[in-house]
């Protein structure tokens, strides 16, 4: 913490002005208040990790509702203790700074000192957001573990039904000649019905989590660009993304393929959105 | 524009965009799949594959015509001449609600603000509606939709402004009833 009552030197020293007593209170507060909002994350964090994975995993509803309600009401926890902060910032440090610091001469002792303080309490808050931020990125996280779990198991179970399906009629086994996440006609070969194949839950889940999987697959590229702002990566990331979404779902690779001449048409014309 | 002049806009298997969204506001109010297939002739295979389909032509349509007019339709779902009758089981204070937010847009913003507060909160604000004021989520979606369309630029500051007053005080309400936020004894 910079200790710039220090700089009050007592001969250079100006009338002090009668916000003093409250700045220097506003001040040590401010980043007292914050240690104890940043231990209520790290709490909260602590206790909520182990129920949000315990949820995903036992969660047998295929779009893990219980599991997101759960985060909903986690994350609104987080969002409401960066919402104190954000009040108390307002109130206490920028309203306090822009009240007395323009009534102090520019470059002077005291307006320096408002300077500074505000300076210092806003890196404090920007320490505090990173923790919040990287809260709420692990409590993404948790979701996005499972895909890669949940995609397995789908291509597994396919393994392990595929030769066995019966015809409705006739019996006859009949072969499940790929991966379907909708349902399906089967005709059998040797009575000639047409069977209704009806996914799993969890293989009508392959849909909606192909595109999620495939962006979680190619984070890092997206990272890339975020960090270096250029357009061929992010052109990059937008066609592996989409060979990965081909590869968990290529039954809906030519309307992906579609869907992504229309991404990169939209970013060529709007590269800054 | 007409599906000559937008290719995206024929009909799969027999079910245009304007079937596929009253379809979908029909199944979103309660009504069965049953009841709907055997309205329209179709069997899962074919609505599974038309619930897909419409959901990817939407996805590379950069005009966003399909979008809008899907909401459009969907707004207009209950009244699909092959659909129309259906409807799913409601309350008399359900239906007296429904009305009320179909014609007060201040009981309809106070909802919307209630619901985001309960979402914030960790409770399923759409349910919530349902078991405090009977009102389905298509119901409440297509009512939406409605005042989208209605909504005036001069006015929709107002409205933003009482939707945001009241999800602060519904924000106030649940953790009331559900023993408080975790930082509540954090003051500066």
């Amino acid at each position: 913490m910079l200790d710039f009552f220090k700089r009050l030197t007592g001969s250079n020293i100006q009338a002090p002005p009668q916000w003093l007593d409250e700045f220097r209170d506003n001040h040590k507060r401010w980043f007292v208040f914050l240690d104890k909002l940043e231990e209520k994350m790290d709490e909260l964090g602590r206790a909520a990790v182990p129920e949000l994975i315990a949820a995903m995993r036992e969660d047998a509803d295929p779009y893990h509702r219980v599991h997101y309600n759960m985060l909903l009401g986690v994350k609104g926890q987080y969002h409401h203790i960066r919402g104190k902060a954000q009040q108390v910032f307002e109130e206490k440090v920028a309203g306090f700074f822009n009240f007395n610091v323009g009534q102090q001469a520019f470059g002077s002792e005291f307006y320096q000192l408002l300077q500074d303080f505000y300076d210092d309490c806003t890196g404090r808050y920007e320490t505090f957001e990173e923790k919040y931020l990287s809260w709420l990125d692990l409590l993404d996280e948790i979701g996005a573990q499972d895909l890669e779990r949940q995609y397995q198991a789908i291509l597994h179970e396919y393994e392990e039904i595929k030769d066995r399906f019966c015809c409705k009629q006739c019996g006859a086994q009949l072969s499940i000649p790929k991966l379907f996440f909708i349902n399906s006609y089967i005709g059998c070969p040797y009575c000639h019905t047409q069977n209704t194949f009806e996914p799993s839950m969890q293989a009508k889940q392959l849909e909606h989590l192909g595109r999620s999987l495939a962006e979680q697959r190619t984070k890092h590229l997206l990272k890339a660009y975020e960090a270096d702002k250029n357009p061929a990566s992010y052109e990059r990331y937008l066609r592996e993304m989409f060979d990965e979404w081909n590869k968990i779902v290529p039954d809906l690779q030519s309307q992906n393929e579609r869907f992504y001449e229309r991404m990169l048409e939209d970013f060529r014309r709007y590269p800054s959105l | 524009m007409s599906n000559q002049e937008n290719p995206l806009l024929a009909p799969i298997h027999g079910i245009s965009l304007k079937d596929y969204a009253a379809i979908a506001m029909k199944l979103s109010t309660g009504v069965t799949e049953e009841e709907i297939f055997r309205a329209l002739g179709i069997d899962s295979v074919i609505w599974d594959e038309v619930n897909t389909l419409w959901g990817k032509r939407m996805q590379e349509d950069s005009s966003y015509e399909l979008v809008t007019l899907y909401g459009q339709y969907f707004m207009e779902g209950a009244t699909h001449p092959k659909l129309e009758s259906m409807q799913a089981e409601s309350t008399a204070e359900g239906n007296e609600n429904l009305e009320k937010i179909t014609n007060d847009r201040y009981f309809y913003e106070e909802l919307c603000g209630a619901r985001q507060a309960a979402y914030d909160y960790g409770i399923d604000g759409a349910q919530w509606i349902q078991d405090n004021y009977g009102i389905n989520l298509g119901d409440f979606q297509a009512v939406a939709m409605k005042w989208m369309t209605q909504s005036d630029y001069n006015d929709m500051h107002q409205f933003i402004d009482y939707q945001q007053q009241k999800q602060k005080e519904y924000a106030e309400k649940f953790p009331a009833q559900q023993g408080g936020n975790v930082a509540d004894d954090v003051s500066f």
